[in-house]
């Protein structure tokens, strides 16, 4: 009789949360007494969310919980915030739906332990290198082949001491970026003690010992094992000389001088009364001058020099003919954007150089072919049309040679299209919904995160022809190249105006998903 | 040395040889001109390595040059260009400091220049929960009183976030008194407000001083000597009840931008400001907003974009429950007409006169606090699209002209200040009249940098604090004052000080000289110095 009795309750009790699960420790195995478990409501930045901790079996449940969506996040000292369904310390978590008459399944938590990564940035005197910042990349796969994110960054402190707490397992490269140069002036060059031009300076340094990626050393964060004493000692770099002359009348006092690495540069380069220009203090890299009318600030001329591999001397820079073209903006189907929702950008093929719209015109152009985007801000408006007189244009290409070329009439539609459905298999992880657009240059949007139940919606697409992806475990940084997408499973579906589409997408699976980064993306 | 065995011979003597040397110097143009040096810790005289030390012209475009500390604590420079520089020091853990302009000529040797530099102090710690666990990624900063046209205000002097131990070290500090404050962290778990279940009340992490206390006036304050470090141990972050304010929005609709629009509540402290303490949210799309995790307090809200703020800032008051209702007005910005009258004919050769509008009330949304700018007219000018709040009327123009009255709306100004409603336009009325005086003087005996000149009695819309440097034998002359009675006093070092506090003022009138120039359009004085000691005591005694 008694054990009849425990068992019932037993049942009774395993039935009364709306949520539960176990948190646990991802290395062991072993549960976490004491965590804190959140079940934050989604869709509504001010409703609060609710707290459980783990029990000694590391189980934590939520007896109720009001109808809606929420997403489970577990924090422990010692440990990276795990959001469920995400991978370690990641920060695309699944959603789970909570009805009043259901029960979900377990919603198990694995927190990975945090791994410290730590060390100093010395001068080559040896001396703390306050003020400098220390980055971390990982390497990536783009289109345009590889390259490297930056994951975090930290300012070193008075002691030139760095520690980073929040970095999930992975690969990395650190970088220390020394502090900006105070020795920068505008119009005159410091020189050293002895009078004489400084040759060289503090430049970026990649651990150990490196001038970039190539030839730096990886750190491998695991779960635990923490990484201390790494020394990252700044190099120096021989600086450059840019040398050279305007030509032509307007002569300004001054050439406005872009860093193309940051703006840890020499802002601006004194012109002498015959247009010359000598400067000696330059970092290596690439930069755009500038050559602004003294008189009405309209851009004369505007050239890319590249100091990265030596000096640049004899530089002649003569006037270009440069125009403005203006934008008209129209809207079809629906009220229009507020101007300055809108933003516009001309490409120029094939440098890339780019040219905002700024009150309704762009600016300073130069005769040449351009590639056109344009959206607007937070709203459901896609760019259905650019013409030129009455013309369709592509937009891909854009001949713009001057004044007359334009105005370019920018037509958005608003009436977008939706896609709603379901990911076909069940997954452990995260699923992310990933859309891809092949006539946008086979731009891709990893577009949300289905559900536990494997539902997901996408709005505000734009017409047109896509696949859609459904890959757990997804990292947007991997996504590479186009072999890639065609390898992995998908569907495609085409949207006309206003379309609402119901879709199944076929599931690509974490291990999948990773083989196929292994072998596409090198 | 030569000099010294002409030494022997007498003074006159001696000038001849002192003569003879800057001859010879000079007859030495070819050879370079050499400044050398050693920077020394201010505290302990202990010179300080590997500190960079620059030689700047005081033009632009003047030459430059940079080195370093030796191992012991010196520099040399040499080919250095004649002309007139600043030498400054500079290393991590030290105030950078700086020489007064010196002059080298061609050939000339600069021997044992020294800069003293004051170190730094260090705050370390650690913020823990109400359970005692470690919060990481806290904010944490340290306040220093500060002197705001003689009132005084808190200003946030360093700031750091907490590693995941919830450890913090705010380092750079000049020495001073300070407060600490502790915030709950913008970004991880530990940052949501909480409750039971559905309907039932909502607590959060919140913020507090340390050691504890939401209040300025109770939060304990602690000295910072040069190169100190100091452990403030543990700050426990309290669990605090937190309330939603909900309401619209009177622009009503987002009408488009790249930014989000945002909501701001900042507390405040006994109607102070302390923007160090607040929550933010969004607004939606269709202008309501509902921002929850609200501790009881007094705040100011606002709404906008970063740099463009959209709405008056509005006072409320949570105490025990949500606040619901509230419409935040949207600016209405003002017109503020100057009227200028001249005393006596000499309309002539007043030039142009400028009339600066500086803005006295807190801004938010890190607009620019910058003042508008008037814009002339032929009996005056207009200030237009004025922000509601408090603004100081400064006459600015240098010319041989001062404010005799200023009045707004029809009364005089109060404080010197003027309170712009929103939307209710204004006229500023303002007389002047011809003839400024000037203050000429010197320091009676001591070291002193500073003169400082103080109005006694001049109308407002006239600067009523003037500060001038002093040459190097100490002299000083401070013009385009109003008529009227002046208090003039000499400090050691330039620092902020209440000067517009006319009580602090009266605590230190009898260490200073008096000028009356109500009658007469110069005079002359001898100051005595101030010193630090003086000023800090006076300071304390203010409320």
């Amino acid at each position: 009789m008694r054990v009849g009795w425990c068992v019932l309750l037993l049942t009774a009790r395993l039935g009364a949360c709306a949520l539960e699960g176990t948190v646990t420790d991802a290395t062991t195995g072993k549960p976490i007494p004491g965590a804190r478990v959140f079940a934050n409501p989604q869709g509504d930045d001010s409703a609060a969310a609710y707290l459980r901790r783990s029990d000694a079996q590391g189980h934590f449940c939520f007896e109720r919980l009001a109808p809606g969506t929420y997403h489970l996040i577990a924090h422990q000292t010692g440990y990276l915030d795990q959001l469920y369904g995400a991978l370690p310390g990641g920060f695309d978590g699944v959603d789970l739906a909570v009805k009043s008459d259901e029960t979900l399944p377990a919603a198990n938590l694995k927190l990975s332990p945090r791994t410290i990564v730590s060390g100093l940035v010395l001068h080559a005197d040896g001396t703390p290198a306050a003020g400098a910042e220390v980055s971390v990349y990982r390497r990536i796969r783009m289109r345009h082949g590889p390259d490297v994110d930056t994951v975090a960054n930290t300012a070193v402190d008075d002691r030139g001491v760095f520690r980073f707490a929040d970095l999930t397992p992975g690969s990395y490269y650190l970088a220390a970026v020394p502090d900006a140069n105070a020795d920068l002036r505008f119009a005159v060059e410091f020189r050293n003690a002895r009078g004489e031009r400084i040759a060289e300076a503090e430049a970026t340094t990649y651990y150990a010992a490196a001038a970039g990626v190539t030839g730096a050393r990886p750190i491998v964060v695991q779960p635990g094992r923490d990484i201390v004493g790494l020394t990252i000692t700044l190099r120096k770099t021989p600086l450059r000389r840019l040398a050279g002359r305007l030509t032509g009348p307007d002569l300004p006092p001054y050439l406005g001088f872009e860093f193309e690495s940051g703006d840890n540069g020499v802002p601006a380069i004194a012109v002498r009364p015959d247009g010359s220009f000598d400067r000696s203090d330059l970092l290596p890299g690439r930069y755009t001058l500038e050559w602004r009318s003294p008189t009405g600030n309209a851009v004369v001329a505007r050239q890319e020099v590249d100091l990265t591999h030596g000096d640049v001397v004899g530089l002649t820079v003569v006037p270009q003919a440069r125009f403005n073209v203006s934008v008209v903006l129209k809207t079809e189907g629906g009220p229009a954007p507020a101007a300055r929702a809108v933003d516009a950008t001309l490409t120029s093929i094939p440098d890339g150089e780019q040219y905002t719209a700024q009150a309704g015109e762009f600016r300073h152009l130069l005769r040449g072919a351009y590639r056109l985007t344009a959206w607007v801000h937070g709203e459901a408006y896609y760019l259905k049309r650019v013409a030129i007189d009455g013309k369709t244009q592509a937009r891909d290409r854009l001949e713009l040679t001057s004044a007359s070329s334009g105005p370019i009439e920018l037509t958005f539609g608003t009436k977008v299209a939706r896609i709603t459905g379901r990911v076909e298999g069940r997954a452990t992880g995260a699923v992310t919904v990933v859309l891809l657009d092949p006539g946008e240059d086979d731009e891709h949007q990893p577009g949300t995160i289905a559900d536990q139940n494997g539902a997901f919606h996408l709005d505000k697409i734009r017409p047109g022809k896509f696949r859609l992806y459904a890959i757990e475990g997804f990292d947007d940084g991997l996504w590479g190249t186009p072999a890639l997408a065609v390898a992995l499973r998908s569907v495609e579906v085409e949207l006309a105006e206003g379309d609402s589409r119901e879709v199944t997408v076929p599931l690509t699976r974490a291990a999948e998903w990773k083989a196929a980064v292994e072998k596409f993306a090198k | 040395m030569v000099y010294a065995e002409l030494q022997l011979f007498g003074s006159r003597t001696w000038r001849l040889a002192a003569t003879l040397w800057l001859a010879v110097s000079a007859g030495w143009a070819a050879d370079p001109s050499v400044v050398d040096g050693v920077v020394r810790n201010a505290v302990t005289g202990i010179p300080v390595d590997h500190a960079t030390v620059r030689l700047v012209q005081l033009s632009e475009e003047g030459a430059a040059y940079v080195g370093a500390t030796s191992a012991e604590g010196t520099f040399h420079f040499e080919n250095v260009a004649p002309g007139d520089y600043r030498i400054s020091a500079e290393r991590a853990g030290f105030e950078a400091e700086g020489t007064d302009p010196i002059h080298l000529s061609a050939g000339q040797k600069l021997r044992d220049v020294t800069i003293a530099a004051t170190p730094l102090a260090v705050v370390t710690g650690r913020v823990v929960d109400s359970d005692g666990e470690p919060v990481p990624s806290a904010g944490v900063g340290v306040l220093r009183a500060e002197w705001q046209r003689g009132k005084r205000s808190y200003q946030q002097s360093g700031g750091a976030q907490t590693n995941e131990a919830g450890e913090f070290r705010i380092a750079g500090l000049a020495p001073g008194r300070y407060r600490l404050y502790a915030t709950p962290p913008g970004a991880n778990a530990l940052r949501f407000a909480i409750s039971e279940g559905p309907g039932q009340p909502e607590r959060r992490l919140g913020w507090t001083y340390a050691p504890t206390g939401q209040d300025l006036d109770g939060a304990a304050t602690f000295e910072l000597a040069p190169g100190q470090t100091i452990d403030r141990a543990e700050v426990k972050l309290p669990m605090l009840p937190s309330f939603h304010l909900r309401g619209k929005v009177e622009n009503g609709a987002d009408n488009g931008g790249a930014m989000p629009r945002m909501l701001v509540a900042e507390k405040t402290d006994n109607g102070r400001p302390t923007a160090w303490f607040a929550v933010m949210g969004r607004i939606r799309k269709d202008g309501t907003f509902d921002l929850g995790g609200v501790p009881p307090g007094v705040y100011t809200v606002a709404a906008g974009r970063f740099g463009a703020p959209e709405t008056e800032p509005l006072d409320v008051t949570v105490t025990s429950h949500d606040v619901g209702g509230m419409l935040l007005p949207k600016q209405r910005p003002a017109t503020v007409k100057v009227r200028i009258e001249f005393r006596g004919d000499e309309k002539l050769k007043h030039g142009d006169p400028m009339i600066l509008l500086n803005r006295l009330s807190p801004s938010t949304f890190m607009e620019m606090p910058r003042g508008p700018r008037m814009t002339r007219r032929p009996d005056g000018g207009v200030f237009e699209n004025v922000r509601a709040g408090r603004y100081e009327p400064v006459y600015a123009s240098a010319g041989a002209w001062h404010v005799e009255s200023m009045m707004y709306a029809g009364q005089p100004l109060v404080d010197g200040a003027i309170d712009v409603p929103p939307g209710a336009d204004g006229q500023l009325d303002i007389v002047l009249a011809p003839g400024t005086a000037s203050i000429a003087g010197k320091v009676k005996e001591g070291a002193a940098k500073m003169a400082v000149v103080v109005a006694e009695n001049a109308p407002p819309g006239n600067v009523a604090v003037h500060l001038s440097e002093l040459d190097g034998q100490g002299r000083f002359t401070v013009g385009n004052l109003a008529p009227g009675k002046y208090v003039v006093f000499a400090i050691g070092k330039r620092q902020e000080w209440p000067w517009q506090n006319a009580d602090f003022v009266r605590l230190l009138r009898e260490s200073g000289a008096f000028a009356d120039l109500t009658d007469k359009s110069s005079a002359e004085v001898e100051v005595p110095v101030l010193t630090e000691e003086v000023l800090r005591r006076a300071a304390e005694q203010i409320p």
